[in-house]
Parts: C-alpha cells; structure tokens; sequence
C-alpha cells in the first residue's frame, strides 16, 4: 500500500514506523505538502504497513 | 633166670586181654546208656546235616561246623532242625530268623507292623523320633534332622476347672449390739482358686461367672430363753433384699446349752471383683456363733463353714489369658486425659485410654467438645461440599489470597448483600510494554522506543500511567495515545460522551532529555486529558514548546462502572 512514512521510520522491532495520515487527501502523494516541503523528513513508500508494536500515525495540519 | 622171665610172661599172657580194632558197622554202635568223662565227638557238617543210617526211629544230633549251630534230628518230623531253648546257651542269635524273633512279640500281626516306624524313615514323611521332654511340656519330633516340638496340654496349662473356695472359721463370733448386723468372719482359708476372703468376711469372687454359696454357721443359746437371729446376705456391701433367714436358737435345757446349725445356698451371678458377706444379728447378745474345740469322739465344730463353686461362666484356664500384655484374670479400663495424644497405657490390670481435649495445650490431637464441635459445625452451611469448602478464605490465606480465593479481579466486601457493598469491586495492578499506535499531530519521535504503562484499578477508579521513549524527539504538536485494550471502558461524566469531548484530566508532560523538563517552573508539567474519537478513548499530550520531545509521559484517572 502506498503511503507516505517517516523516512526514519524501520521495520526493526522496538523501533518507530511512523505514517502519515493522509484519508482526507485525495490528490496524489507526491503533491503532499509533507513531501514538497519535508522531503529530508518524509518520503512517499510503497509496501506494507507493518503491524509491530512501533506503528504510530502523523496528522498534518 | 631166663625160665623166670619166660614164666613171667606166659603169667601175664594169661591174664591180660589184648586191644582189638574192628571195623565200625555201618549204622555205628548202639548203646543203651553213654557216660563220658571229658569231651564227646559227635559229627559234623558243614551246614544242615544228613543221616547216614536209614534208620529213622532214632534221634540224633549233629554240628554245622560251618555255620557254628547245632542241629537235632527229630524223629517224629523226619527233620533235621536248629536246636531251640533249653537257656541263652543253646539259643540262636545269629540267624535271622532269632534275630527277627527277638525284636517281636509274639502276638505282633503285620498289620501292625506297617504302622511301626523304622529308623531309616526319616524322608519328610515319617516321624522316626518322638519324645516329650519333662518340664516342658511338648513333644518333639524329627523331620529329616530337623527339630519340631509340639506343646501339649500337660502341665504348665492347666486344666479347666472352676473356681472355687472353702473357709470356715474357728473363733466364737458375738454380737456387741442386739439386732445389728454382723458380718460372719472367715478367717480359715481351706481351699481357695479365684475365691478369697478380704478383711475376714468379703468372699470375694475375681472372675465373672454363677457362684453358689453354701454356708453353715453353729449358734448356740447359752441362757433359759429361746432367741431368734437372723442371716442375710450382703453384696458389694448392701444387704440383698430378699435374702434374710430367721432362725429360732433353743434355750438351754439342763446343762446343755441351746444349739442350732442353720445352712442354705445362694446361687449368685458374680462379676469380677463383686464381693459378699453373710450377716447376721440377734434379739440377744448372748447368742453367739460358738466354735467346739474337739471332744470324744466329734472333732472340732468350726464356727462358720462356707463354700464357694463356680457353677457357669469363663472356667479356670480357659478363655483369654492375657490383654495387651496383662494376664490378670480381672482387668479394668480407665480414662485419662494427661498424654498430648491417643495413646492406651496398661499395667498391673488396668488398661488407662488416654483421650486428651483437644482443646488442650500442646495436644498433637484428641477430642473436641459438643461445644467445639457446635462451633466448628456452625461455621458451615448444611449445603457446603468438600471442593466448596477450598475455596473459603482462612486466616492464614494471605500469600495466595488472589489465586486461591477470589475470582479474578473481584471482590465482595462483607460477604453480604448490603446495598453499600451489593456490587464487586475489583482490585488490580498490572504494568508492562504499551503496545498502542500512538497519533501524532506535528512531526513524530521516532527510532529505538521503550514504551511502557502500568495500570491500577480500586474498585471503580482505574489509574493509567503511559510512558513513551524514543531515540529521536521529533518535533511533536500533541500525542494522542489509546488507552490500553485491558483497561475497562471509562464512564463518561454526566453531559459528557459524545465523540471528540474531554471525558477526564490527568498530568502529562513531553521533554527533550531524561533529567530536564521542558520549560521550568508550573510549565514543566501541563493537562492530558482523555477524550472519545470515533469510539476510541485517547489519552492525549500536548508538546507546548514544539522542540524535540523524545519522552512524552502521563498519568490519569477514570472511572469504570
């Protein structure tokens, strides 16, 4: 599932994979204003989202 | 001279007779009479003889020199056979016919004689050796070499007999008081088993069983008047009813006092240990139980004569001869209650049950009181089971006070259904990793994480502590954590519960390093509060001063119902 992620996000455990939350965006991933403007912190990746105990959710304001 | 010597011999040729030899007939010489002087030659065979003559009517005798036995030809049986009796001297001991002979009597069948053992029996199934040793009173025998002993009933067992006694006395008994009772004394013991005489009168029986009692006793009435006097019979030492006697004693007629020898029986089932006395009193004190010393020609006159036999009951040397050790013929049982547990103590002839209470001081167990037991019976219902009764609390139930006793998490004051305690309260703490998804608004922490929680629950207040660790602080706005899925569903406030409203506060804070907290003073602490976001409750942290936040912590409580 394609989806934008912290780009410090792992799949390690004990370690965060933090996603953004973008339901209410309905244009393209790549015009994220996250990506436009945090490239150096975001990133836009398409694979699975794990299910560790680390996930947690961004909500951009 | 030679005409001298030639008489002479025509002299001697005269008179001599000269020895003639012939030779012997064949039947031999007959001769009505045979003296010898010395020795007489008879023949000899080697083994049983012949005749030689064909003469028959005629006995002989004849030696077997190669057997050393005489032989005699009878006549009459036109045998020849070995000499018997006639003395030891002419007897045959050798053959084994004599052999035999001598070890049999004459009436001896062999019938009989299949019943004899024989010294050589001696494989397991015959007896070759039976004796029984005085003093011991057994028999022994032999299988093979082994030694077997059989006890038998003579001697040290006695034989069954009953018990009995007979006394008599030999003293004048006077009576001190008219009309009173007087034990009559047996001071003479002629023949006692089982039977004695206690402090002169108690004839006192030791095994159980049916007595008879025979007594006599010689009154005499030494004054003009008759008088009367009475005998009974005293148990255990009350009077027997019943059993009293009145006998009129005759007055003195002439010099000769008035004499009177009264007698009769009691038949009496006597217990162990139960003793009598035969009693008597007079209406005058000058008549007494005389004794006579011997006359001529009547023997002495006891005074008193009693017997004593056993007619029924557990005879002499039958019946159980001993008790836990103890052969008396009468044996007691006592209580006691001195020992710190069951424990039967026996010794000369008690046997002492030692029961402790209970309830006493360093008792490894014994009895419980009706009142202990009422008690202890109480605490029960009627209805509880075994496996109902595993799960009540005792008073040393504290260790395992959750496991054992109480279900989980739950527990019911007072064990009453009072209104102030109808509901279970439930009492709880855990801790451990938090495993919720956080939400961030704002760029979140990220990296390594340590994420923990501990959670405590009284009755219906729940207290959730969440604490966040991550290597990298990000830079957060506020973080929204749910609440652990364990945690019971918080009760809103009254008015509150719709979705997205603030249902209860807490204190949280976000910082940047272990040691140092964000801002200072009241700012280094701010609100969290838990709200209701599309059915999840959230416990949310807001980061006031927006800088890297690794750490976010807070702590709440909520009410469950």
């Amino acid at each position: 599932m394609k989806h934008i992620r912290q780009i410090s996000s792992s799949f390690e455990i004990n370690h965060t994979y933090t996603v953004v939350i973008t339901d209410n965006w309905d244009k393209p991933l790549e015009e994220h204003p996250l990506i436009l403007n945090h490239s150096d912190i975001y990133e836009i990746a398409d694979c699975e989202i794990p299910t560790n105990n680390n996930l947690q959710f961004e909500i951009y304001d | 001279m030679k005409k001298i010597l030639i008489a002479v011999f025509c002299f001697l040729s005269l008179f001599s007779k000269g020895q003639v030899y012939q030779s012997m007939p064949q039947y031999g010489y007959a001769a009505h009479r045979m003296s010898f002087d010395s020795t007489l030659q008879i023949p000899t065979f080697c083994g049983v003889p012949t005749l030689k003559s064909n003469v028959l009517k005629f006995g002989a005798i004849a030696f077997d020199s190669c057997n050393n036995r005489f032989y005699f030809y009878n006549p009459k049986t036109a045998i020849w056979d070995t000499i018997k009796g006639g003395g030891s001297g002419s007897t045959d001991t050798t053959s084994l016919s004599n052999r035999i002979n001598l070890k049999l009597n004459i009436s001896d069948t062999s019938a009989m004689l299949t019943k004899y053992l024989r010294k050589t029996d001696t494989t397991n199934k015959f007896v070759n050796n039976i004796a029984r040793t005085l003093g011991k009173d057994s028999i022994i025998y032999f299988i093979g070499s082994t030694r077997y002993a059989i006890k038998d009933s003579v001697g040290t067992n006695p034989a069954p007999v009953g018990y009995y006694g007979a006394f008599q006395d030999t003293i004048n008994q006077t009576a001190a008081v008219i009309n009173t009772g007087y034990p009559m004394k047996l001071r003479v013991n002629d023949l006692t088993n089982g039977v004695t005489i206690v402090s002169d009168s108690r004839i006192t029986i030791a095994n159980t069983g049916i007595y008879n009692l025979q007594w006599s006793a010689q009154f005499t009435n030494p004054l003009a008047s008759e008088h009367d006097i009475t005998i009974w019979l005293r148990k255990n030492g009350v009077d027997v009813p019943g059993s009293s006697g009145i006998v009129l004693v005759p007055a003195k007629h002439g010099s000769s006092d008035g004499h009177t020898l009264p007698s009769w029986n009691f038949l009496l089932s006597a217990v162990g240990g139960d003793y009598y006395e035969f009693v008597w009193s007079t209406a005058n004190t000058s008549v007494y139980i005389s004794y006579s010393p011997a006359g001529n020609p009547p023997p002495s006159t006891a005074s008193v004569i009693l017997t004593v036999t056993q007619q029924s009951g557990i005879m002499a040397g039958t019946g159980m001869t001993a008790l836990n050790g103890l052969t008396g013929a009468v044996q007691t049982f006592t209580l006691d209650s001195t020992n710190t547990t069951f424990k039967i103590t026996s010794s000369g002839t008690e046997h002492t049950f030692n029961i402790p209470n209970a309830s006493a001081s360093g008792i490894t167990r014994g009895l419980i009181s009706n009142t202990q037991y009422t008690t202890f019976n109480n605490k029960i219902g009627s209805g509880d089971t075994a496996s109902m009764l595993t799960n009540y609390l005792r008073k040393t139930d504290t260790a395992t006070l959750q496991n054992k006793i109480l279900a989980a998490y739950s527990f019911q004051a007072n064990k009453t259904n009072a209104t102030a305690n109808a509901t279970a309260n439930t009492f709880k703490d855990t801790s451990g990793v938090y495993s919720g998804t956080p939400t961030y608004s704002g760029t979140a922490p990220s990296g390594t994480t340590n994420h923990t929680f501990r959670f405590t629950q009284i009755g219906k207040m729940c207290t959730i502590q969440i604490n966040l660790s991550f290597s990298a602080g990000g830079s957060p706005v506020s973080i929204s954590m749910p609440l652990p899925s364990f945690c019971p569903t918080p009760v809103a406030p009254t008015g509150m519960g719709a979705d997205g409203e603030i249902l209860y506060t807490g204190v949280g804070m976000t910082w940047t390093t272990r040691a140092i907290p964000i801002g200072t003073g009241l700012n280094s602490a701010r609100a969290c509060w838990m709200r209701i976001s599309s059915s999840v409750y959230q416990i949310v942290v807001f980061n006031f001063s927006a800088s890297s936040s690794p750490f976010v912590s807070a702590t709440l409580t909520y009410y469950t119902n």
